[in-house]
């Protein structure tokens, strides 16, 4: 029995709970009836269990925390943040990168893993499209706080006006806009148009007209016939194949962000493809956060097997491995180089005042996940979990090293400054985390947590080889 | 006054159902070959078999160009023309930084056109269709295949259920379409 029901689907998967080596990507016991039945019914179900309702409450606490800040901002201003001159990129920098490498790791488990005829994704792209749309919604908040005057953000737009400005195009910054605005809107289509056969499938599982009609309005009409199909694979093929490259170059952009600027520490090359490594990393943690309690509050045991883990555990290191590539190759080409103010940040960053947060990093970002080579552990849940919270921690420290240990340390001493985040850039961040928590469990309270109609495609697959 | 009453509509479809996705295509198949009507297949997962070429792949490409293309028009034209700004000694036509603008707004048209191009070749937003009165086809997206045949008169109604029948059609639903 699920924290959610008993259903006899549900009951069925009882043997299976604890991941294993030896699992399928789907049991064979599941048919394309019992795992329609199994992932509909909780979006279905009227009454949602107290841990529902009280994680919603908590994280809708956050939420009105944010509100608080983000309202006390519109009206004090960005002095009330802890940045200053010289440290001008504080909290709001750090959580954007933050949060959109978190988005971004969504997307390659979605689409670039699509373009491979990977199996295991059907189970899982769901929930990482999800984790997607809100890490991004989370990101794209930051640097709209960040303008000083956020409500005329529109100005970033270029369109013809009284003043006779334009934007500067020429400034990573202005890219940014372009390729977040792109990213959000891109995820949110794909998110959408890759939900439409299972909306279709909730419309006609429904029983009360009301949910028929919301399942129905969403689904826009679809109804499986042979005709809507190819179409629908052709442009969902499409979408895939734009969506690997533009998640690839949101990333690169945001690492141009810091190496367009000639700040000690930022002016490097190897900046987009470190950044996007970190997005690997980062993305695939938080799949498996997800995942985990999903997987057991919703009763998917069935198909987010040991096998998932185990794959979902290999990726994690291998981004681990990549970033800690990118590290070494940070290390090394300061004291390959001839800047001595380079040096001395360096230096600084490993054994200065806030060294702890540098040897943070690397304890998260690159020892702990080296605990996934023992299959032991990419099996472990509770050890998953763990490993995945660190990396995720560990992330952040990493943009919290770039951002103001690069900025307090200029190449003149005389310029040199401090940064102490305020409570107001506390309750921003941890709001944001509230908004991103509400939002998923607002997604898997309405919509199916897993894709159906890919699932449909695994399991008559599977049983044909069996046959 | 007297009305008078409606004469009955006769039934010009059917709807047979099936287990299987194998059975549902032998019967399309069969149907097909005996020209009896117009027949389609309701599936709840897309049908086996390589995509048939289409037209969404070049015209999404096409879009696309000319989204990155305004893109790096617009830019340029801003850059420029309208508002030459003189940043750290640059030409005002530097196109390498346009490119990131001219990419990202290339993808965005590209999806944009996939999922109007797409949405309308599958039938989005066509909320209501003469096969929403068949009760079979709300099994369609669950686990049921359903093969709708519309034929033009009687007879080829019969050689049709006969054809679904020997099929293994599990169920026969007439329906006016």
């Amino acid at each position: 029995m699920t924290l959610l029901g008993t259903g006899s689907a549900i009951e069925a998967s009882a043997d299976h709970r604890k991941p294993r080596a030896s699992d399928p990507i789907v049991f064979p016991a599941q048919t394309i009836s019992s795992m329609t039945s199994t992932i509909c019914a909780p979006p279905l179900q009227r009454n949602w269990p107290l841990w529902w309702k009280l994680s919603l409450a908590g994280a809708l606490l956050f939420v009105l925390i944010l509100a608080v800040a983000i309202g006390w901002l519109f009206y004090a201003g960005i002095g009330i943040w802890g940045i200053s001159w010289p440290v001008v990129w504080g909290f709001a920098i750090i959580n954007y990168v933050w949060w959109i490498a978190i988005a971004s790791g969504g997307t390659f488990i979605s689409a670039l893993f699509y373009l491979a005829e990977v199996e295991w994704r059907g189970a899982l792209n769901r929930i990482a499209e999800t984790i997607t749309i809100f890490a991004a919604a989370c990101a794209a908040i930051y640097p709209i706080l960040h303008l000083g005057r956020p409500w005329l953000f529109y100005w970033l737009f270029p369109y013809p006006n009284v003043m006779g400005v334009w934007p500067q195009f020429r400034s990573p910054l202005l890219w940014d806009f372009a390729a977040i605005l792109t990213y959000v809107i891109s995820s949110i289509l794909f998110w959408h148009f890759g939900l439409v056969p299972d909306l279709a499938t909730m419309r006609d599982k429904a029983d009360a007209p009301r949910t028929r009609r919301f399942y129905g309005a969403l689904a826009l009409g679809f109804r499986g016939s042979e005709n809507a199909w190819r179409y629908y694979s052709i442009g969902y093929g499409l979408l895939a194949a734009v969506m690997a490259p533009l998640v690839i170059s949101v990333h690169s952009i945001v690492g141009l962000d810091f190496a367009g600027a000639a700040t000690l520490g930022w002016h490097s090359t190897q900046f987009p493809p470190f950044f996007v490594f970190g997005a690997l990393l980062s993305g695939f943690a938080m799949v498996m956060l997800v995942a985990v309690p999903v997987r057991r509050l919703l009763g998917l045991e069935d198909f987010i097997t040991g096998r998932h883990f185990d794959i979902l555990g290999k990726l994690l290191l291998t981004s681990s491995l990549c970033l800690s590539y990118a590290y070494l190759m940070e290390a090394f080409t300061t004291f390959y180089g001839p800047d001595a103010a380079a040096k001395r940040l360096f230096i600084d960053k490993v054994a200065g005042e806030l060294a702890p947060i540098y040897w943070t990093t690397i304890l998260f970002n690159v020892l702990a996940p080296q605990a996934m080579w023992r299959r032991s552990v990419r099996l472990n849940e509770t050890l998953v979990v763990l490993i995945s919270l660190l990396v995720i921690v560990g992330m952040w420290c990493e943009r919290y090293v770039i951002v103001v240990m690069s900025l307090r340390r200029t190449h003149l001493p005389s310029a040199w400054g401090d940064y102490t985040p305020t409570v107001w850039d506390w309750m921003t961040l941890f709001g944001t985390i509230g908004l991103f928590i509400a939002g998923l469990l607002v997604a898997i309270r309405l919509l199916p947590t897993v894709s159906m109609f890919e699932m449909r495609e695994v399991i008559l697959r599977h049983a044909r080889r069996h046959r | 006054m007297k009305f008078e009453a409606e004469a009955p509509i006769a039934p010009n479809g059917l709807a047979a159902t099936f287990l299987s996705e194998d059975a549902s295509l032998v019967a399309l198949a069969n149907l097909n070959a005996a020209a009896v009507g117009h027949a389609r297949l309701f599936s709840p997962l897309p049908p086996p078999g390589p995509p048939k070429p289409s037209r969404l792949p070049a015209f999404a490409l096409l879009i696309g160009l000319l989204g990155a293309a305004g893109a790096f028009g617009l830019q340029s034209y801003a850059n420029v023309v309208a508002y030459p700004l003189d940043i750290g000694g640059r030409p005002p036509f530097s196109w390498p930084s346009f490119i990131p603008i001219a990419f990202e707004a290339g993808i965005l048209a590209v999806v944009l056109a996939t999922v109007v191009g797409a949405g309308a070749l599958c039938g989005f937003m066509r909320y209501c269709d003469s096969v929403d009165e068949i009760r079979a086809l709300r099994d369609t997206t669950i686990d049921r295949w359903v093969v709708v045949v519309r034929a033009p008169d009687s007879d080829a109604l019969a050689r049709s259920r006969s054809i679904l029948e020997r099929c293994g059609a599990r169920a026969i639903e007439e329906a006016e379409l």
